[in-house]
């Protein structure tokens, strides 16, 4: 599986870190300082189920980006923001990322 | 004598208790190895006709086997005595969680519940695929995603007009009380713009307790009680989930 390296870009990963503060309304938390590779659940962002249900309606709505009904794939793109932007780069419909840095 | 009597008594009932343990998942395995396949070949052509016929079979079983561990006197309830008055439609029914069975009764109850069923339990070779096959909702993992998956599975449900039992607590009630509510029940309840109907179970003295063996039984027969209290809108609480699990939660409290 390739990713196109664009996509997949550190300023393609602050957009979607600006989406989860946004989305979730983390009004403590700068995108600037989200670690992508830190988990985001629990001990590292500490977003619960109701968090993860609305991040993924978020993306969906902005990107076009439908998940997976199965659970462990979901695990894997909900890692952590690094995993979760190759994801909606991956799965995006072409025009859906135009525009997007 | 009286304290032989005693010892007689308890020995007794921690052999009905076995037999129930024995029975359910026995019961459980014929209904998924043996009667599961003939409903899926007589409704090859119309899952949701399998899905409706499975429901009922659960449903009976389930109060078969509530109607046997009244018989041996390992518990007292009495469905028919239970304000059966529910709103039609779809709800959110939250419940505290004293014992093992109260899914048993609150399903023998109120047969149109759709409940969330704990991962394990969902993938037992004995009772998993019928359950599935109830479209039941599974708990999977108690991790963040499969918690979106049951936030989803459960909208899902609500929007198709059925009720979904859940119990806030995530797990059985702790020995002495209650154990703090998540909001999820109360998210669905929002998300779906349904109702919350809160209903209380009590049972003295306690037993199939959280942490207890099944030979632990207690002292005499566990006689249960439902209350149901009135229906509950998140729209009162504006969004406010956390107030709204609060204020819920305080019905359960003496």
């Amino acid at each position: 599986m390739t990713i196109p390296s664009r996509y997949a870009s550190p300023a393609f990963e602050l957009e979607i870190k600006h989406l989860i503060v946004d989305s979730l309304m983390l009004k403590d938390q700068r995108p600037e300082d989200i670690d992508s590779t830190a988990p985001l659940f629990v001990e590292g962002l500490g977003l619960d189920s109701i968090d993860a249900l609305e991040l993924a309606m978020a993306i969906g709505k902005r990107w076009g980006v439908k998940f997976s009904s199965d659970d462990a794939t979901n695990r894997q793109t909900f890692a952590n923001v690094r995993s979760l932007a190759a994801y909606v780069a991956r799965m995006a419909p072409a025009p859906a990322l135009e525009g997007t840095r | 004598m009286v304290r032989i009597g005693r010892h007689l008594a308890r020995l007794a009932r921690i052999l009905f208790t076995g037999s129930a343990f024995f029975v359910f998942w026995w019961g459980g395995a014929f209904l998924t190895w043996v009667v599961l396949p003939i409903i899926r070949f007589r409704h090859r052509r119309d899952p949701s006709g399998a899905m409706r016929r499975c429901r009922q079979l659960l449903n009976r079983s389930l109060r078969l086997h509530a109607d046997y561990m009244r018989f041996f006197r390992l518990i007292e309830f009495d469905s028919r005595a239970v304000e059966r008055q529910l709103p039609s439609g779809a709800f959110v029914m939250v419940a505290n969680h004293p014992s093992l069975i109260d899914t048993v009764l609150l399903l023998s109850t109120y047969p149109t519940l759709y409940c969330v069923v704990k991962g394990s339990v969902m993938r037992s070779s004995f009772v998993g695929s019928m359950l599935r096959y109830c479209n039941h909702i599974d708990a999977g993992d108690g991790d963040p995603v499969s918690g979106a998956s049951v936030v989803q599975g459960a909208i899902e449900r609500l929007r198709s007009g059925d009720p979904v039992l859940i119990f806030p607590e995530g797990t059985r009630s702790p020995e002495n009380g209650l154990g703090p509510f998540k909001k999820g029940a109360f998210a669905i309840a929002q998300a779906a713009n349904v109702p919350v109907i809160p209903i209380r179970i009590q049972c003295q003295p306690r037993g199939l307790m959280r942490g207890q063996k099944w030979y632990q039984v207690p002292d005499g027969t566990i006689r249960y009680s439902f209350r149901l209290f009135p229906p509950r809108s998140p729209a009162e609480y504006a969004g406010d989930l956390a107030a709204m699990a609060g204020d819920v939660r305080s019905l359960f409290l003496d």
